[in-house]
């Protein structure tokens, strides 16, 4: 069985460390595909390959999603997500730095299906990782393709 | 003309013009009235623009501060953390001890960062007031505290607190900081004892919490509410600086007002007013 992919929409490569080596230290071995903007991600959810073939072969297994990104921002990477039934049925974990009640209002409205604030702990960030990864990749069953 | 008729009509003369006079007068003190109130006017609706635009910059500075400060804090925790799980052998324990030391402060920036967010959080968010019973958010706050009072000498006495009309939320995290406060400056104290009541004051219900701690000296009382500012060195109590300028805002944004009252090693006394009841 070919493991399924983690997608993770961060534009600090610090934090991109952070969150694969948390998810090492978890014992997940899942590739992780690395997006480091918004249009990078909506290109690679959406676009076609120079050979006119989809960039995304099969969705993630679970998108990690930062919020402040770059040229499109997370918030308008989710909306697309959520609106197209080609990738709705990805779920979408938030990843921000932010406890603006705006944001967490705005990223549930659009269909997030969940919401991590990053904490600044790393022992948190590893705890806060873990559960991500224990909830989306083992736990919740969802439909294939 | 006689000397008569000169001195009438003068006086008719004088009358006349200093009723014109009056008049003009009056017609000037409008005019200078109507252009002060235009004043007046432009003046508040620049006042209200200045507030408006102040607001936002709040609101631009609290999102950097949420968003953009963290991440450099996370890397510079995270990072050491990565240095010592990776080297363990290559740590001296001393290395190790310094790292501890980058790391303990990077996570207090963010706890200072946190409570400097929620603090600006609360001039923000729309109040939402009704009756509410203090009593009930007295005794759960004491509950949740429970266990982390355990083994400590303190006794709790709660008086009567009058049902009052405010933000139950807002009320909850006054109480909350107060609480904190009197718990943490009693933990010293033999026989500690924490009091939350109220009394009657020119007809208005003055809530207070008062404790036998280790109190503050009156002449730094003026410190006492502000952000940040802490009357006892870091190593002698944890806490960010935060509590106290937290309960001082939301006793503000119900119209009252907080004050103390303390002598070192006696103990501090905290009263509040909510501002008028509703009719």
């Amino acid at each position: 069985m070919k493991a399924v992919e983690i997608m993770l929409v961060e534009d600090n490569p610090d934090d991109v460390e952070l969150t694969v080596r948390a998810l090492r230290k978890s014992n997940f071995t899942n590739p992780i595909r690395v997006l480091r903007d918004g249009a990078e991600a909506l290109d690679y959810l959406f676009g076609n390959g120079p050979d006119g073939r989809p960039n995304m072969e099969a969705p993630p297994v679970v998108m990690l999603l930062d919020l402040k990104l770059p040229k499109v921002n997370g918030a308008e990477v989710l909306e697309k997500v959520k609106s197209d039934p080609r990738t709705r049925g990805i779920p979408v974990v938030v990843l921000t730095s932010s406890r603006e009640d705006r944001d967490l209002h705005e990223t549930y409205k659009l269909g997030a299906n969940s919401y991590i604030v990053k904490p600044v702990d790393f022992e948190q960030f590893n705890r806060a990782v873990n559960q991500i990864g224990m909830y989306w990749l083992l736990i919740n069953q969802h439909p294939a393709g | 003309m006689s000397g008569g008729m000169v001195g009438a009509w003068t006086v008719a003369l004088f009358a006349g013009a200093s009723l014109v006079w009056a008049i003009a007068a009056r017609r000037r003190d409008r005019r200078l009235a109507a252009a002060m109130h235009d004043d007046l006017d432009r003046r508040l609706d620049q006042a209200a623009k200045d507030i408006g635009a102040a607001h936002a910059e709040l609101d631009a500075f609290a999102y950097t501060v949420a968003h953009d400060l963290r991440a450099p804090l996370r890397a510079i925790d995270g990072f050491s953390r990565a240095l010592i799980e990776d080297f363990p052998q290559g740590l001296e324990p001393e290395a190790a001890r310094l790292l501890g030391i980058v790391r303990r402060n990077a996570v207090r920036m963010g706890a200072l960062m946190d409570g400097l967010l929620a603090y600006s959080r609360l001039s923000r968010q729309p109040l939402a007031t009704r009756n509410v019973d203090p009593a009930a958010i007295v005794r759960r706050l004491l509950d949740d505290g429970a266990a982390a009072r355990a083994g400590r000498d303190l006794a709790i006495v709660i008086g009567a607190l009058p049902m009052c009309v405010a933000d139950p939320g807002l009320l909850t995290r006054l109480y909350a900081a107060l609480i904190d406060n009197s718990v943490k400056f009693t933990r010293e104290t033999p026989a500690a004892r924490l009091e939350i009541g109220s009394r009657i004051e020119n007809g208005r219900t003055v809530y207070v919490v008062a404790d036998n701690g280790v109190g503050f000296d009156m002449a730094y009382a003026g410190k006492l509410f502000g952000v940040f500012q802490r009357l006892h060195r870091a190593e002698d109590c944890d806490g960010t600086g935060i509590g106290l300028a937290t309960a001082q805002r939301i006793v503000h944004r119900h119209g009252g007002a907080i004050w103390a009252t303390a002598r070192p090693n006696a103990g501090a006394t905290f009263c509040f007013t909510l501002g008028e009841p509703a009719p």
